[in-house]
């Protein structure tokens, strides 16, 4: 029962009766979702630093030919 | 993390924390059993916000943006709450994604009297009546559907949901407030979902 029955209005109390058969019917997973998680969660702990590696690479090379090509625009 | 700062229930340390600490450190298992403990009421809080269709993908996503965010979780509450909080926002992601909505009002259905002939069917009809309040607290406002599915379905406490939600006691409150009223006002669009059976 919701605990703040006592001082709820006869609508609420109403309201707070249809919820129970909510909080009876407790719908739960399948039983495939907690290896499907750690399936995922390890491959992406996999990829993740070796992606991030190359990221960084991208993102300095791409810094790096932009001071080029901006040294370039700025020669007479 | 020190053990004496650890959050206790009773003065007993909450286990939770054991498992995050030796997860944090690399140990898949103990994810695991974290995935595990909470599965239940992370499917079923994403269920009840986003429906049972996409309620799988929520949880999915919410433990995988967990695992990845591990190293931020300090202990400070419960880490329960902090999962919530993080299925919460996945939720609603999830919601942002699919506007508009594609939920209906379920169609009008004729309320029976008094007299209905009862029995075996009032198990199909039970089971009805709750597809059809599944259906109208999805189409509650998303910040108000979690409040009440939070507080009147899960029954966490106020304090909990305002750490789960991110906001002060007073609001939880007043959106809880805000929700139910909002919800009786969808049920009482339709006799037959106001008036229970005698």
């Amino acid at each position: 029962m919701n605990p703040d029955r006592d001082e709820a209005s006869p609508a609420t109390r109403k309201l707070d009766d249809y919820l129970e058969s909510l909080r009876t019917d407790r719908p739960s997973p399948d039983p495939a979702l907690v290896p499907s998680v750690v399936s995922k969660a390890r491959w992406q702990r996999a990829v993740r630093a070796p992606l991030h590696a190359v990221g960084m690479l991208v993102s300095a090379l791409a810094g790096g030919l932009a001071i080029l090509l901006g040294s370039e625009e700025r020669r007479p | 993390m020190n053990s004496s700062t650890l959050p206790t229930t009773l003065g007993k340390v909450d286990p939770d924390i054991e498992l995050v600490r030796r997860a944090q450190a690399g140990e898949l298992g103990a994810f695991e059993s974290l995935v595990e403990r909470h599965r239940d009421v992370v499917f079923r809080v994403a269920a009840r916000v986003v429906g049972p269709e996409d309620a799988e993908d929520v949880s999915q996503d919410a433990f995988l943006r967990a695992f990845h965010r591990l190293d931020r979780f300090r202990g400070e509450g419960a880490f329960r709450s902090w999962l919530l909080q993080i299925t919460h926002n996945a939720a609603l992601s999830a919601i942002g994604r699919r506007r508009p909505e594609p939920i209906e009002e379920p169609d009008e259905v004729e309320a029976e009297g008094p007299t209905a002939i009862r029995g075996p069917v009032s198990q199909l009809e039970s089971r009805e009546r709750r597809k059809r309040l599944e259906m109208k607290i999805r189409l509650l406002r998303p910040e108000h559907r979690t409040v009440l599915v939070l507080r009147d379905v899960e029954g966490l406490s106020y304090e909990e949901i305002g750490e789960v939600a991110e906001m002060p006691l007073g609001s939880v409150k007043g959106r809880l407030h805000r929700a139910r009223d909002e919800l009786i006002d969808l049920l009482r669009r339709n006799t037959y979902d106001w008036e229970l059976p005698k």
